[in-house]
C-alpha cells in the first residue's frame, strides 16, 4: 500500500453535527456461529452427535476401563478363560447378561455336576424328574452359570471325561480321564496354594529322589485347582466380563475399543494425509491453471480409474499388512476427492471481484490463496470429513472382515466380527457386541455427518 | 454427436489400456519364484515360460499377454489351478448372476415406490418413517446387515433351511424346491441393502422437482396436484435413474465378494478371495481387467444411455465437448 502523508488529510465531520445512527445492539452472527445454531435445530444430528462423543470418549479410555491382563501373562490361562458369555454387574437382577448360558452335555456329566459340591450352583433350570428316569434320554439341556460351569470344567471335570473312560472301555486303553484338570506342583506351589486356599483337593503325592542330598525328599503333588482363584483371585461370582471373553479369553470389551482406537486413528490419519495432499495439489491447479493443470487433470483422470480394491490388493500383496500399509492404501487414490473439491472452489473463486480487490491492493498470490479463497473452501472440506471417517471405517471393516486386511500387530473390529461369524451358533456375544458396535457407530457418524453438511450450506438456510 | 461419442470412448479406451498396463507391471513387481519339485518333470514351466515370456522384460510380457489374449483367448497360465484362468474365471460368473439378477430387479421398483412415497409426503410420518430406514440400511455395512440376518434367521428362529446357499449336489440330493429355498434368505437381503440408496436419491430429485417453477405453472393452470406430479415432476425426476438401471446390468456380472462369502456363494467374488490368499497373480491379472472392462462398458452404456433418454444432452452436447 501507498503511503500517504497524514497531514495532507482534512477532517469534514463536523463535531456538532447530530448522528443518528445508533450502534446494533443485536450480536454479530458469523458463518459458523449460524451453522451451530442451525445444526442445533436437527435434534436427530444433535442426539447422534452426543452418542458420537460418548462412543468416542469410550474409545479413548475404553481399553483401560477393566484391568485384565491375563492373555499377555498367561495364554493357556486365558484360553481356559475363552467363550464366557456377558455378564454385567446390576443388570444381571434383572436376568439380563447374567453371564447364563442354555447348554446341551452327557446325562452323565450333567447329574454328576448336580450331585458334586464343587457344582453346586452351576445349574440354574430345573431337571424334570421323568428325563431323569429316562433310560433313553442320553442328553440334558439345561441352562447353567456359564462362569461357574466353565470354573467346573476346567478345574474338577472336563466335559469329555466320561468319553474318555468310554473309549478306554472301548479300546482297552488306559488314558487319564482328568488328564484335563490334573495339576503338578511342587512343594512350595502347594504350600502357597493351600493358603490360599486354591486347592480342591489332592489326587496323588509322589515321592521323588533328591539326588544331591538323600535325606531330604522332594514331594510332587497332583492336585486339582480352581481355575479362577488362580488365575484372576476371584471366585466365579465376583468375575464381571462386561461383553464376555473371545475364544482367546481376552476380554471382548477391551477388544472392541481397541479395535475401534486403531480404526479412528487410521481413519484421522488417512483423512489427514487426504485432505493436506488433495487440497495442496488442487489449489495449485486450480489457482495457476495452465499446463500444469491440465496435465495434471489427465493424470488424475487415469489414477481415479483405478479400483480402489486393486490397489489393495497389490500393496497387500507385496508389503503385506501392517497398518502403515493400509494408511497407504487408502491414500493413495483416497486424496483425489479433496484434489477435486480443492481445484473447483480455487478455479471458482480466483476470478471473484473480491479476490480482483486485493490483487490490486498488491497481496501477494500466497496470501490470496489462504486468506481469501482458502476459508471459502473451508465448509465443503469438514462436512466431506465428516463424512470421510465413517466412509473409512466401513471400508476397512468390511475388508478385515473379508481377511483382505488381516493386521499382524493389531485386531479391528472386522476381524472381530469376522471371528464371532464362525462360532456364531455356539457363541453368539462375540458376533452380536461387535456388530452392535459397528452399527451405532455408523449410524451415529452419518446423522452427524449429513446434519453437518445441512448446516454448512447456507442455501438451505430457512428452507427448513 | 457421433463425433463427441466417439472422442469420449476413445478417452476411455486409453485410460482403460494405461490402466490395465499399470496394474500389469505392478503385478510383475511382485516377487513370484518358481521352485521346480526336486525328483518331477519341469514341462509345463518351460512351455508357459516360453508362451508367456516369463524370462523376458515386462513389457515384452505384456505384449506376449494381449497376444495370448486374442490369438488364443488365454489369458495366462495360473500356477496354481494348473489351468488356463479364462476357464477357472468365466465359469464362475453364472454363479454370481444367479444370486445377484433378482435382487436387483426387484429392488428398482421398490425403491422407486418408497422414493417417490417419500418425497410425495416430504415431513410427514410416512417420509420419516422412510427415511430413517433408509438411513439405518445406508449406515450398517452390508456385511452385518448379512452375518446378523444369518444368525437371526437360521441359527435364532430357523425360519430359513440353511445359513448359505445350496451347492450343485444339495440340489440333487435334497430337491430342486430345497435348493431355492435356500436363495430366499441372501435375495432378500440383498434386496433389502441396494434399496436404501436408490430410494434417497430418488426422494431427494423428487423433492426437487416438485418445488420447480414449471409445477408451479402447472398448479395455476388448473391440474390437480396428482396430475401435475403423475404427468410433469415423476417423468423429469426419473429420467436421471434410468441409465445407472442399465449401468447396474453389468455390475451384475461381477459378484460382490462379501455376498459371495457369507453366502458361500461359489461365484466369481469367492474365487478372487482365492486368487488374493493363494497369490494367484494371473487370475487375479485377469480379474482386474475384467473389472476394469466391465467399467469402462458401464461408462459407454451410461453416456449412451444419457444421450438417449435426456433431450438435454442431446441438444447440449456440442457445447459439452
Amino acid at each position: 500500500m501507498r503511503k500517504i502523508d497524514k497531514s495532507k488529510l482534512k477532517l469534514l465531520h463536523n463535531k456538532n453535527d447530530n448522528i443518528n445512527d445508533a450502534p446494533l445492539k443485536t450480536k454479530e452472527i458469523g458463518y459458523y456461529k449460524d451453522s451451530w445454531l442451525r445444526f442445533k435445530k436437527n435434534k436427530a444430528s444433535l442426539v447422534a452427535f452426543y452418542i458420537l462423543l460418548f462412543i468416542i470418549s469410550l474409545v479413548i479410555i475404553g481399553p483401560n476401563l477393566k484391568i485384565y491382563n491375563l492373555p499377555d501373562q498367561s495364554s493357556t490361562d486365558a484360553l481356559r478363560l475363552g467363550n464366557l458369555t456377558p455378564k454385567i454387574p446390576f443388570l444381571e437382577d434383572l436376568g439380563i447378561f447374567d453371564g447364563s448360558k442354555t447348554i446341551t452335555r452327557g446325562k452323565q456329566f450333567i447329574l454328576h455336576m448336580n450331585e458334586v459340591e464343587f457344582g453346586e450352583g452351576i445349574i440354574l433350570s430345573e431337571i424334570p424328574q421323568e428325563l431323569i428316569d429316562d433310560p433313553e434320554v442320553t442328553s440334558l439341556t439345561v441352562t447353567v452359570d456359564y462362569y461357574k460351569y466353565k470354573n467346573y470344567i476346567t478345574s474338577y471335570m472336563p466335559e469329555n471325561y466320561y468319553g474318555i473312560l468310554l473309549s478306554n472301555e472301548i479300546n482297552d486303553l488306559n488314558e487319564d480321564p482328568l488328564g484335563g484338570v490334573r495339576r503338578t506342583i511342587d512343594e512350595e506351589q502347594f504350600q502357597e496354594y493351600l493358603e490360599k486356599n486354591y486347592i480342591i483337593d489332592i489326587l496323588t503325592i509322589r515321592e521323588t529322589p533328591n539326588t544331591t542330598d538323600p535325606n531330604v525328599v522332594y514331594y510332587q503333588y497332583e492336585v486339582r485347582l480352581d481355575q479362577f482363584l488362580l488365575s484372576l483371585d476371584q471366585t466365579p461370582e465376583d468375575t464381571y466380563f462386561w461383553f464376555g471373553t473371545t475364544n482367546q479369553g481376552e476380554d471382548l470389551f477391551t477388544k472392541i475399543w481397541e479395535g475401534a482406537r486403531i480404526s479412528i486413528a487410521m481413519a484421522l490419519a488417512v483423512l489427514l494425509i487426504n485432505t493436506t495432499v488433495g487440497l495442496v495439489i488442487g489449489a495449485i491447479a486450480g489457482y495457476y491453471g495452465g499446463l500444469f493443470d491440465l496435465m495434471f487433470d489427465r493424470f488424475v483422470e487415469i489414477a481415479s480409474s483405478i479400483p480402489f480394491l486393486s490397489v489393495l490388493t497389490l500393496l497387500t500383496l507385496r508389503y503385506g499388512t501392517a497398518t502403515w500399509v493400509i494408511i497407504v492404501a487408502f491414500t493413495a487414490t483416497g486424496w483425489i476427492g479433496s484434489y477435486k473439491t480443492g481445484r473447483m472452489q480455487f478455479y471458482r473463486f480466483k476470478n471473484r471481484e473480491y479476490v480482483l480487490a486485493a490483487r490490486t491492493l498488491g497481496a501477494k498470490d500466497n496470501r490470496i490463496m489462504f486468506k481469501h479463497i482458502f476459508p471459502n473452501t473451508l465448509g465443503l472440506i469438514v462436512t466431506s470429513s465428516a463424512l470421510a471417517v465413517p466412509a473409512f471405517v466401513f471400508t476397512e471393516a468390511s475388508f478385515s472382515f473379508l481377511g483382505i486386511i488381516n493386521y499382524t500387530d493389531a485386531t479391528s473390529v472386522g476381524m472381530l466380527i469376522q471371528q464371532g461369524q464362525s462360532v456364531m451358533a455356539t457363541h453368539p456375544h462375540l458376533l452380536i457386541f461387535p456388530s452392535l458396535y459397528i452399527a451405532i457407530l455408523m449410524i451415529t457418524f452419518n446423522l452427524f455427518g449429513n446434519g453437518l453438511r445441512d448446516a454448512f450450506n447456507p442455501s438451505l438456510r430457512g428452507v427448513e | 454427436m457421433f463425433k463427441y461419442f466417439m472422442k469420449r470412448f476413445g478417452l476411455m479406451l486409453i485410460t482403460f489400456i494405461i490402466t490395465v498396463f499399470i496394474y500389469f507391471v505392478f503385478i510383475k513387481l511382485i516377487p513370484d519364484n518358481h521352485i521346480q519339485v526336486p525328483g518331477v518333470g519341469d514341462d509345463w514351466y518351460e512351455i508357459y515360460k516360453a508362451r508367456e515370456g516369463w524370462d523376458k522384460p515386462i513389457p515384452v510380457q505384456f505384449w506376449y499377454w494381449v497376444r495370448n489374449i486374442f490369438v488364443d483367448g488365454s489369458f495366462g497360465f495360473s500356477q496354481y489351478l494348473m489351468r488356463d484362468v479364462s476357464d477357472a474365471y468365466f465359469g464362475k460368473i453364472p454363479a454370481s448372476i444367479r444370486i445377484n439378477i433378482i435382487p436387483y430387479f426387484l429392488s428398482i421398483p421398490f425403491s422407486i415406490a418408497l422414493g417417490v412415497l417419500a418425497g410425495l409426503k416430504k415431513n410427514k410420518l410416512t417420509d420419516h418413517i422412510i427415511s430413517v430406514g433408509i438411513m439405518i440400511f445406508i449406515s450398517i455395512p452390508f456385511f452385518v446387515t448379512a452375518v446378523l440376518s444369518q444368525y437371526i434367521f437360521y441359527f435364532r428362529l430357523g425360519w430359513a433351511p440353511d445359513y448359505k446357499i445350496a451347492t450343485a449336489s444339495e440340489f440333487q440330493e435334497l430337491g430342486f424346491w430345497y435348493g431355492i429355498s435356500t436363495y430366499i434368505l441372501p435375495v432378500i437381503i440383498l434386496t433389502i441393502v441396494s434399496i436404501p440408496g436408490f430410494a434417497r436419491s430418488v426422494r431427494a430429485e423428487l423433492t426437487e422437482q416438485l418445488t420447480t417453477d414449471y409445477m408451479l405453472l402447472a398448479r395455476s393452470k388448473g391440474l390437480s396436484k396428482s396430475q401435475a406430479v403423475y404427468r410433469h415432476a415423476l417423468k423429469n425426476a426419473l429420467v436421471p435413474f434410468l441409465p445407472p438401471v442399465f449401468i447396474g446390468i453389468i455390475g451384475i456380472l461381477s459378484g460382490g465378494i462379501i455376498t459371495e462369502q457369507i453366502f458361500r456363494v461359489d461365484g466369481t467374488g469367492r474365487i478372487y478371495l482365492q486368487a488374493f490368499n493363494s497369490r494367484d497373480y494371473a487370475l487375479l491379472m485377469l480379474i482386474n481387467t475384467f473389472g476394469q472392462f466391465l467399467t469402462l462398458l458401464s461408462a459407454i452404456v451410461g453416456d449412451l444411455s444419457y444421450t438417449i433418454f435426456d433431450p438435454r444432452v442431446r441438444f447440449g452436447s456440442g457445447k459439452l465437448s
